[in-house]
């Protein structure tokens, strides 16, 4: 009896291949290389996110003009474009690097990685890497930091905190500035400050007004610096 | 928010994988999107159909996507478990141990992972 259904292979054969290749890890194995680069040189690196016009820069200001006795101090800025944060650190003698991100809302650990090799490690004590500012994606991107500080300010209102739980879920330090306007804002900082603990149980927050040199030092001190 | 350049990495991802294998076509791709990123799912597959209109190995493939919920670990006592809400609002979330207070360490819910790719060769 002749066969009646012969069974084919189809021509085209279907490859089904199984994977595990999460690009979310990638960035986090880059910023164990970053941590590994800084320790190998005795280098602290401090990761500043925040909102836009929060005060980052400011901030940084103050603490190199209160810190450059001490310590050798670096910056990475990181923006969409323009040098102008950079520039405004580069005036207290600081060595700094700018990243323009083009696109990219935040700074991830490969552009860290570049900026640090244009830096001379040897000649360095402590690193400020300010994000692009942004209450979003930088949570998403660990950059090898020490530690991560989130800075907003009072004029962004009274919900930035709850808005955003990710960000301060990830920073050990919040910042709480410009609270010499807290009153014209009808923002009231403890709040913010509530909101940030409620949020993250073992986060420090500090208030400041970076414009008036407040809270700087309490700064520094919940820093260890 | 950075659903653009995940997009673009996940589509040379998988271009790479294809021609590594001489693939004539790619028909589906599963990938997994934790809840606790700052990723959206349906942003993902907008610019995934958009970017691989005109690609000659992409353009019939389907994209899958699942979502991953976010689990914790407390870093003091043994909870584990969902993240809580502070209020039953979306992603108004806490990082507060419900049990003891203290810190909790997110364990799943941040990956953006390919889990399989189906091509034809």
């Amino acid at each position: 009896m002749p066969v009646k259904d012969v069974v084919k292979m189809d021509e085209d054969e279907i490859l089904d291949i199984e994977l595990q290749e999460d690009f979310l890890k990638r960035n986090r194995e880059l910023a164990n290389n970053v941590r590994a680069l800084l320790d190998k040189h005795g280098v602290r690196a401090i990761d500043v996110m925040g909102s836009i016009g929060s005060g980052k820069t400011c901030l940084i200001e103050r603490l190199c003009a209160l810190l450059k006795g001490k310590y050798r101090i670096g910056m990475i800025g990181g923006d969409v474009a323009t040098s102008i944060d950079t520039e405004r650190v580069a005036k207290y003698g600081v060595d700094v690097v700018q990243i323009n991100t083009g696109a990219e809302c935040h700074l991830d650990a490969n552009l860290v990685l570049k900026a640090l090799s244009k830096m001379d490690l040897k000649k360095l004590d402590l690193i400020f890497i300010e994000n692009v500012g942004n209450l979003i994606c930088p949570a998403d991107y660990p950059l090898g930091a020490h530690d991560r500080i989130v800075v907003i300010s009072v004029t962004e209102g009274p919900y930035s905190v709850i808005k955003h739980p990710l960000i301060f879920k990830e920073a050990s330090i919040c910042v709480i500035n410009k609270i010499d306007l807290a009153d014209a804002m009808n923002v009231d900082p403890n709040k913010l400050a509530e909101d940030a603990v409620k949020i993250n149980p073992d986060i420090k927050v500090v208030l400041t007004s970076c414009k008036e040199n407040i809270g700087i030092n309490k700064l520094a001190l919940e820093l260890g610096l | 928010m950075h659903e653009a350049s995940m997009t673009i990495q996940l589509i040379e991802y998988i271009v790479s994988e294809a021609s590594k294998r001489n693939a004539k076509a790619v028909s589906e791709v599963y990938i997994e999107i934790g809840e606790l990123t700052h990723l959206n799912p349906e942003q993902i597959s907008f610019l995934y159909y958009s970017l691989t209109r005109n690609n000659s190995l992409l353009k019939n493939s389907k994209l899958h996507i699942k979502t991953i919920e976010g689990i914790a670990e407390c870093t003091n006592c043994n909870y584990r478990g969902k993240i809580p809400k502070i209020e039953d609002l979306f992603l108004l979330v806490t990082f507060k141990c419900p049990k003891c207070g203290s810190k909790l360490k997110i364990i799943r819910g941040n990956e953006f992972i390919v889990k399989r790719i189906k091509m034809i060769i």
